[in-house]
């Protein structure tokens, strides 16, 4: 790897600068108060002159930061010079990059263009964006970060050929809407929309008052005439409908966005994803890096028989706090036949989950009804003997504690420590035991006098919990895990 | 139940309980003691303000009020802070390090050398006063993920850093001869 010389992005960057210029302008905001409380003429003047002067300095800013912009390749690092009047220099030795992605924004398709976007890990986490670069240029020097870490990893296996791999997974379009529905992020931000629904109130009566001349009201009659409830009641059915209709379809459009032509393979221990519409997006990780495994699979999955699988890597918990969601190494959609079989590539072992102590949801139901208990007797002096309804409320906790009892387990061999949660759906945590932070075994009074224990153990990206099992068990299994820890030589993060 | 022995190396790793573990300094009692007058002091003293200026119809909550808090803090004094610290205890094995902690909530705390970050001996005004460190290994699970081992006397505290430092830096060593 020889020294090069600095060189410069392609032009076409200058979009990319302008659009990560663009926020910036909202520390401009304090205009607004003279703007705002100055005269009409004050603001025609503003109009005609601050406007073009503003677009000017944003053109001319972003044509300096492009122009102060450059890069250079030496001996297995990278420098980077930006910034035009605070000069920035910045070194990333190829060793220490976590990350590699290439994204190809649609700006810069149409010229062959790419962003390499690098992230290094550690206690100075950096991330590093060179856009505008050429496709060919971004490949070869992800490639030469790659044979960098294969290098000092001392690993032969590790040429990334996308022709030869291991095992490949595509996602068909049909899969990725499933994805959609599945996970309905926008579902959550029903509540949010209320206030709106104030504001909408006046608009729909208006609506409505057109609707009653329209032939589609008549269609309405006769449904509420056919079923024999209140027109109004339909028409709140069809609001519904198609309201979650919106959000559903919302849901799947940002799938397909986000996940379009998904497609993950491996190539010795290297795990890699591409995907996505408008930005195709290039993930990947190498198998040692692995902190964490999540098999989720909610209610919607389930009746749609698709799982989730989220997989976390060194240096998670730092990084993926700020990190939107779409960042993570997620394969967002398997049925159960490719889930077997990235279970296999993964190397998880076939679980046989142990039940934990019916402390775990017996305590909190006698809590419940305690609770319940007292507050009937308390309300009994204000309020009828009605409150005494709320006492059938138990079979419901009884149930509900019985059946998350029920799904709960706890599973450990010679590599893994997992966890499984659930209620309708079911959510399982894989954590190689070798990589294991820290372990706690605590006890409250009431635990210890059944002598049981709760084992809480963290990885490197967030905590699982065994709860209620017996003591002796938990320290069995806090020195088993421990072993596992200060046994295993291997690099891990 | 798939449990395979040959995982638990019993000879490297004997059952925690019956090993040798160290309590803390019993002066950190005192700095504990501080600790819980000084936290109940503003409280107290706004409880104080409110029945000097006979604030109106808040004068008997108030005394209620600090009757509670000073209830609390002599069962603080007396009882709460000599079990804490007799039941802080930390052990250093080897491979690996634990912390035990509480009389009514027990919580053990374990990690391996292996997968400390960094070490970082820290002492406050008070703790100075006595003389004492507070030891805190931070491993890699962020947050919640270190352990922190008050109430050393500053010259343990720093003897432990320098061993473990040391033991971190020659695994690192062997590891990077490894790759």
């Amino acid at each position: 790897m020889t020294a090069s010389n600095w060189q410069r992005v392609s032009p076409v960057a200058t979009v990319y600068f302008a659009l990560k210029g663009i926020p910036h302008l909202v520390n401009l905001w304090p205009l607004l108060i003279p703007a705002l409380a100055g005269g009409e003429a004050f603001r025609s003047v503003l109009l005609v002159y601050a406007v073009p002067v503003l677009l000017l300095l944003v053109l001319v800013g972003t044509f300096l930061q492009y122009w102060f912009f450059s890069y250079r390749i030496e001996d297995g690092r990278l420098q980077l010079r930006s910034g035009v009047l605070n000069r920035k220099r910045l070194t990333l030795d190829f060793e220490r990059v976590q990350q590699a992605d290439i994204a190809h924004p649609f700006y810069f398709r149409p010229f062959n263009l790419a962003t390499l976007g690098l992230e290094s890990a550690g206690s100075a986490q950096q991330e590093v964006d060179i856009p505008g670069i050429s496709v060919a240029t971004a490949e070869s020097l992800r490639q030469r970060v790659l044979e960098v870490q294969a290098h000092k990893q001392d690993d032969a296996s590790a040429q990334v050929s996308p022709a030869g791999a291991d095992y490949r997974l595509a996602l068909s379009t049909g899969d990725i809407a499933r994805y959609g529905l599945m996970q309905n992020t926008l579902l959550y931000l029903a509540p949010l929309a209320a206030p709106f629904g104030q504001q909408l109130g006046p608009l729909l009566e208006s609506s409505v008052a057109s609707l009653e001349h329209s032939p589609i009201y008549s269609l309405f009659l006769w449904l509420s005439d056919q079923v024999a409830v209140s027109v109004a009641v339909v028409m709140a059915v069809f609001a519904v409908i198609v309201g979650s209709g919106v959000l559903f379809g919302l849901s799947v459009l940002l799938a397909l966005v986000r996940y379009w032509g998904y497609e993950l393979t491996r190539v010795g221990d290297r795990f890699q994803y591409r995907a996505g519409l408008t930005t195709v997006r290039t993930r990947g990780f190498r198998e040692h890096k692995l902190q964490k495994v999540t098999i989720v699979q909610g209610v919607i999955a389930r009746l749609l028989s698709r799982h989730t699988v989220h997989i976390s890597k060194a240096g998670g918990l730092v990084a993926q706090q700020g990190m939107p969601a779409q960042q993570r190494f997620i394969i967002p959609v398997l049925d159960l036949l490719n889930l077997v079989l990235l279970r296999g590539e993964l190397n998880l072992s076939r679980a046989q989950w142990q039940p934990v102590h019916a402390v775990f949801w017996l305590w909190p139901l006698i809590l419940w009804a305690v609770f319940l208990l007292a507050m009937c007797l308390v309300a009994m002096w204000w309020l009828s003997g009605w409150v005494w309804l709320s006492l059938s409320l138990l079979p419901l906790l009884y149930l509900i504690g019985r059946r998350r009892w029920h799904c709960m387990g706890y599973f450990v061999d010679e590599r893994w420590l997992a966890v499984r949660t659930g209620f309708i759906g079911f959510s399982e945590q894989w954590l190689p035991s070798a990589k294991i932070q820290k372990i706690e075994v605590s006890q409250s009074p009431l635990l210890r006098s059944l002598g049981l224990a709760h084992v809480r153990v963290w990885s490197a990206d967030g905590a699982v919990t065994v709860p209620c099992i017996a003591k002796a068990r938990a320290d069995e299994l806090r020195d088993q895990l421990l072993a596992d820890v200060v046994t295993y030589e291997l690099p891990w993060l | 139940m798939q449990i395979q022995d040959a995982v638990v190396e019993a000879a490297q790793l004997p059952p925690l309980l019956s090993e040798p573990w160290r309590p803390i300094d019993p002066s950190y009692q005192s700095v504990l003691r501080i600790v819980v007058c000084l936290v109940a002091l503003l409280p107290l003293a706004a409880c104080v303000a409110v029945v000097l200026f006979e604030l109106e119809g808040l004068v008997l909550p108030a005394k209620l009020l600090a009757a509670l808090i000073l209830l609390l803090v002599v069962f603080l004094l007396l009882v709460w802070v000599p079990r804490r610290v007799a039941h802080t205890q930390y052990l250093l094995r080897e491979l690996d390090v634990h912390k035990s902690t509480g009389y009514w909530w027990h919580a053990t705390v374990s990690a391996g050398h292996n997968r400390i970050q960094h070490i970082e001996v820290t002492q406050g005004p008070l703790e100075r006063v006595y003389g004492l460190s507070k030891l805190v290994l931070y491993t890699a699970g962020g947050g919640q993920s270190d352990i922190k081992i008050p109430g050393l006397p500053s010259e343990t505290a720093k003897r432990l850093k320098n061993y473990l430092t040391d033991r971190i830096t020659s695994e690192a060593a062997t590891d990077d001869d490894g790759e």
